[in-house]
């Protein structure tokens, strides 16, 4: 009778090593290693062991057997504290690490071998945040000083701050980009998410063009931000137990009728509006969110130990729940499924593939990451609408 | 720390109250449950329940950050403030500051959650509140209090933590907490 429970999340591997609580895991962008940073001030770099074949290769894709991940390479001494994310460079040749020491460490694959290239230092307290600009020119950092830092990447791995922002009222938990460029959004302790922007003008100068906050907006803490690859929406995780997805739209007007989609557009404003709250699910904060590769599924981790998986439904989906009304079903997203005690503690991170669309990794306050698979039920990767005789 | 001023300089002192510890269990008829059911050597004996006066032993002995005395004495800390729910690993503790600006109500709800970090098994999950209408600050104790990134941080800072464990020493002696050893009881 319920849409749910057509897929099913699947354990496919644990992976130990760390001595403490892991913060973050982040795929690499060529699919080919897992990192995960931990309060025990190390990254751990997860990969298929010698011999094995290679994790991406397979971009066949769906559910191709993944060979058992083994640790590849530890990065240390570069915090003296928590290391709370690690961010990989489109590129994939960098790994940017945002510590509780107040830093930001970037390393290098030299040959073989990780090195630590440069140290960033600015933020007056903790780092909670780093991510990489689409094209790798830049780095956004935030963090407990309730600001957002703009570093920009230039050659021989100097860094120079571009721009500080100064805007949110608590400490800033998160930073996004948007895939197509120069748009970053940001979440935080003060409730709001802000969406920033160079100015019209030029000159370099970054603004908030929109803040996300009051009655649209999360209730309290918003732990995480994501855009879907399209780029078209925006996922939140927050301390309110929903997730909510914003449609993100650009052009000149900020009025949420018009079509104005398209990307071009001189100035390019971006306007967000609330498309979906998901709530009743999660019964403790959700710490994180995660687009998979083809934007159909989204996947969250919370502090009940729990993982689930949120889709769109079809035509039929929505309908059945109602349409979906402002905070009940969340119009017409449904979980598919869900791992009720995927760690034995909260789930700090989830993350899926770059291109295995059903590959998940999540990592927790057990100290552990673990692997996961979505399986369809009906076989193949579709089918939710095709099994009705429950 | 101590400026000189002391934010409640003349606070009530209550007896620490006799809950006659573990004889108010009723430990007869957990040994009854156990035999009844077990009849011989059925394995490992049934994990016992925590309850709240289990985690209420835990907290009560917690020294004061301002004051010589401990959070029960000055009726900070009572044993109806504490909820546990065994089955589903949730403990709630609500703490009443003494005066209602107390500035040390961060301090006292991070010593209440360190302690339990130390003390309870991985997984309970706790919630730390102030009694409802007890402190000026509540709605923004309690976020932070409950936000588990700042407690992580703030357990990062030497000072903060060293504050901490002052207070947490005089609670070590009963309730065989991990982690930081403390003297045994005075």
């Amino acid at each position: 009778m319920s849409l749910e429970s057509f897929e099913s999340l699947e354990l496919l591997q644990t992976l130990e090593g760390h001595d403490e609580r892991v913060w973050c895991v982040a795929w690499s962008p060529d699919g080919s290693t897992l990192a995960s940073c931990s309060a025990d001030k190390t990254v751990r770099l997860w990969a298929p062991g010698p011999g094995a074949p290679p994790l991406a290769a397979a971009g066949a894709g769906a559910a191709a057997a993944v060979a058992p991940l083994v640790c590849s390479a530890v990065l240390e001494d570069s915090h003296t504290k928590t290391i709370r994310c690690a961010a990989w460079s489109n590129d994939g040749r960098h790994l940017a690490t945002a510590g509780f020491d107040g830093l930001t460490a970037v390393w290098e694959r030299q040959g073989g071998v990780w090195e630590s290239v440069a140290t960033l230092e600015g933020h007056e307290s903790e780092v909670k945040c780093v991510a990489w600009s689409p094209n790798d020119g830049a780095l956004a950092t935030c963090g407990r000083d309730k600001s957002v830092w703009l570093w920009e990447h230039l050659p021989g791995n100097d860094f120079e701050c571009l721009d500080v922002k100064p805007g949110h009222g608590g400490d800033v938990k998160a930073v996004a980009w948007h895939p197509g460029g120069e748009l970053l959004a940001s979440c935080s302790y003060d409730d709001s998410i802000k969406i920033w922007a160079p100015e019209p003008g030029g000159g370099g100068e970054w603004e908030c063009a929109q803040t996300l906050a009051g009655p649209s907006g999360h209730s309290s803490t918003v732990w995480s931000v994501a855009f879907s690859p399209d780029g078209r929406q925006m996922a939140s995780a927050g301390d309110d137990k929903t997730l909510r997805v914003w449609e993100c739209r650009f052009g000149n007007s900020s009025d949420d009728g018009g079509g104005g989609g398209g990307g071009g557009g001189g100035s390019r404003r971006p306007s967000f509006r609330l498309a979906a709250a998901i709530g009743g699910y999660h019964s403790r904060s959700i710490f994180s969110c995660s687009w998979s590769a083809d934007g159909r599924w989204l996947a969250s981790g919370d502090g009940a130990n729990c993982i689930r998986v949120f889709t769109r439904g079809d035509e039929a989906a929505a309908a059945a729940a109602g349409g979906g009304g402002a905070d009940g079903g969340g119009c017409g997203w449904v979980q598919a499924c869900a791992a009720e005690a995927a760690h034995e503690s909260d789930v700090n991170s989830v993350a899926w593939h770059p291109s295995d669309a059903t590959l998940l990794a999540s990592g927790g306050d057990d100290g552990r990451v673990r692997l996961w698979r979505l399986r369809a039920a009906g076989g193949g990767g579709g089918g939710r609408a095709v099994m009705a005789e429950d | 720390m101590d400026g000189g001023e002391l934010i409640n300089p003349n606070p009530v002192i209550h007896a620490r109250r006799a809950t006659a510890r573990r004889a108010a269990r009723p430990a007869a008829a957990d040994a009854a449950a156990c035999s009844s059911s077990g009849s011989g050597g059925a394995g490992p004996a049934p994990r016992e329940p925590i309850d709240a006066l289990e985690v209420f032993e835990h907290l009560r002995d917690i020294t004061d950050p301002e004051h010589p005395y401990t959070l029960e004495q000055l009726n900070v800390l009572e044993e109806a403030g504490v909820e546990v729910d065994d089955g589903g690993g949730a403990v709630r503790v609500r703490f009443t500051p003494t005066v209602e600006h107390c500035s040390m109500a961060t301090l006292i709800g991070l010593c209440i959650r360190v302690k339990l970090l130390r003390a309870l098994p991985q997984r309970f999950k706790v919630d730390i509140e102030l009694t409802p209408g007890s402190h000026l600050s509540e709605a923004a104790v309690n976020r932070q209090l409950n936000d588990k990134e700042r407690v992580a941080a703030a357990l990062e800072n030497p000072a903060l933590l060293a504050m901490v464990d002052r207070c947490l020493a005089t609670s070590d002696g009963g309730g065989g907490g991990g982690g930081g050893g403390g003297g045994p009881e005075a």
